[in-house]
């Protein structure tokens, strides 16, 4: 606390000091997303070693069904399905092909050629032909025993829920903060499969990540304080 | 009436009429927000669409998100914010009479119970700058909020105008530019990932406006066999406790054979196309060395 000085040339009025002193002691919203963040650093933290807020071990990844990767992102599945029952239905019934769908038939065996060049370099790179019986190469991805036996290829053995994909569910974890409030939210695209893995669904384990144990509460009390009482120190 | 009822029927004026200057600052600044929101609406319509009407993974359109936080606020300011919080602060002025008309009349109730009537106060010199302190304190502490509060409902908007799907984007880039699908989705994610962190290092440059030290990062995110050369560096380095401050971070090269980033800004871009990680806080930090915290010891 700095000396205060009642008297001379540098003196302040000591009620003026004292009465804004009660308003300091509210915590500013810089000072709450430093908290919040710091939360976010620790989630992040545990999540990579693979318990949950309360530091228990998550469910293990599942070994039943078997899992299909396609490294070049879902979407060519379900352009697969629909763009070549289109092109096969028009060539079927003996119809001209237009010309736009000629180009989008080209414009997809493309992206075909490319998905499999993708996925045959992943199954060379992750040596997965050394595995018979853990992964088979389809034409546009690689098929696995498991989603757990796809994860073990990746060199990951821990449950982390992280994919292998960008951008993941961790990453869209955001800090914001307002009057007394600390929000961490996980929004857009992810929300969804962060409320599936957190709460369980009927497919899914629970998988708590996304909470505070009060171990956690109490620190982030503890940094607040910190934080409030670095920036009362300079007054 | 008895005594503690004229005494209670003064303060519950006074309140309501702090309800009634609070009521109307409400309604000012929803009305502010509200126009701001109108601009922003029209502001991320002008940002390129396919022609399915889903926005495009562009830099125009990254550049103009980014400048969206400044402008949301600016239009708050031009929708009459200040006239808003000034008109809410002059409310409680009266001309530097410092004696709110519920004070004198206490005080007039209390002192006609007295025998020995009480003299109304002098404020002294120390005891107005102690209410002008009190009042900038309170100003800033109502301002910081409006301004979260803006952000907040920008920050929102922007969730729910320019909230991407990344197959989506892939497919609309795909479509749209004739790119390849490898090539396609790897637009799609950098550009997602690229938004949270912008969004973050946005959080992290509100803490560093007013701490008075350094903040130092760490380098989070899996590593595993798809992890390039430079992240798995980075990542070993914050697991055995290695931290950066963002001077530190700004000049990395994620792209090492080429001395360069791709694509620029490593804060934001990480390690580059298709990262997988992120900055966030380090917790092995001191707080301008004050004794570490309870947890910590």
């Amino acid at each position: 606390m700095p000396v205060l000085a009642l008297s001379g040339s540098n003196a302040i009025d000591a009620g003026a000091y004292f009465l804004n002193l009660e308003a300091q002691f509210l915590p500013t919203t810089a000072e709450m997303i430093w908290v919040g963040e710091r939360q976010r650093t620790r989630i992040l933290e545990r999540t990579a070693r693979g318990v949950d807020y309360l530091n228990r071990p998550f469910a293990p990844y599942s070994t039943k069904r078997p899992h299909y990767w396609y490294p070049s992102g879902g979407s060519i599945r379900s352009g697969l399905r629909r763009d070549t029952t289109l092109s096969r239905g028009q060539v079927r019934s003996g119809q001209n092909i237009t010309e736009q769908a000629a180009a989008r038939l080209r414009d997809f065996q493309d992206s075909l050629s490319q998905a499999d060049r993708t996925s045959r370099r992943l199954f060379a790179k992750l040596r997965l032909s050394r595995r018979p019986g853990v992964a088979t190469r389809t034409p546009i991805g690689i098929k696995f025993a498991s989603y757990a036996a796809f994860k073990r290829s990746l060199g990951r053995g821990t449950v982390d829920l992280r994919g292998p994909h960008a951008p993941h569910m961790l990453q869209a974890i955001t800090v914001s903060a307002m009057g007394d409030t600390i929000k961490l939210e996980i929004t857009g695209d992810a929300a969804d499969r962060a409320h599936g893995h957190n709460e369980g669904t009927s497919t899914l384990p629970r998988r708590r990540f996304f909470d505070a144990s009060v171990l956690e509460q109490v620190e982030m009390q503890d940094e607040l304080w910190e934080m409030m009482q670095a920036r009362l120190d300079r007054l | 009436m008895t005594y503690r009822q004229r005494v209670a029927r003064a303060v519950a004026r006074q309140d309501r009429d702090i309800l009634t200057a609070s009521q109307r600052l409400e309604l000012d600044l929803i009305s502010a927000v509200t126009e701001a929101q109108g601009q922003a609406l029209v502001y991320l319509g002008q940002l390129q669409r396919g022609t399915d009407g889903r926005l495009l993974a562009t830099r125009e359109n990254q550049n103009r998100i980014l400048r969206l936080n400044r402008l949301f606020l600016e239009w708050m300011q031009n929708a009459g914010l200040d006239s808003a919080l000034r008109r809410f602060f002059q409310s409680f002025d009266r001309d530097g009479d410092y004696m709110p008309p519920a004070f004198r009349e206490v005080w007039e109730i209390v002192t006609g119970e007295l025998k020995t009537p009480l003299r109304l106060p002098r404020w002294t010199r120390g005891d107005i700058a102690a209410f002008r302190g009190i009042k900038i304190a309170a100003g800033v502490v109502i301002e910081d909020a409006i301004e979260a509060a803006g952000e907040n409902a920008m920050k929102q908007l922007l969730f729910n105008v320019g909230g991407l799907s990344v197959d989506e984007l892939q497919s609309v880039i795909l479509s749209q530019f004739r790119r390849s699908v490898g090539e396609s989705r790897t637009l799609a994610a950098t550009a997602q990932s690229s938004y949270y962190r912008t969004i973050n290092a946005r959080a992290f440059e509100r803490i560093q406006e007013q701490a008075d030290f350094e903040l130092r990062y760490s380098f989070e995110g899996p590593i595993d066999k798809l992890t390039r050369p430079w992240c798995l560096k980075m990542a070993k380095a914050s697991k055995s406790g290695k931290s950066w401050t963002r001077p530190q971070i700004e000049v990395m090269r994620n792209d090492e054979t080429r001395g360069k980033s791709q694509p620029p800004n490593v804060f934001v871009s990480c390690g580059g196309f298709n990262c997988r990680h992120q900055w966030v806080l380090s917790l092995n930090q001191e707080v301008t060395g004050r004794a570490r915290s309870r947890s910590q010891r």
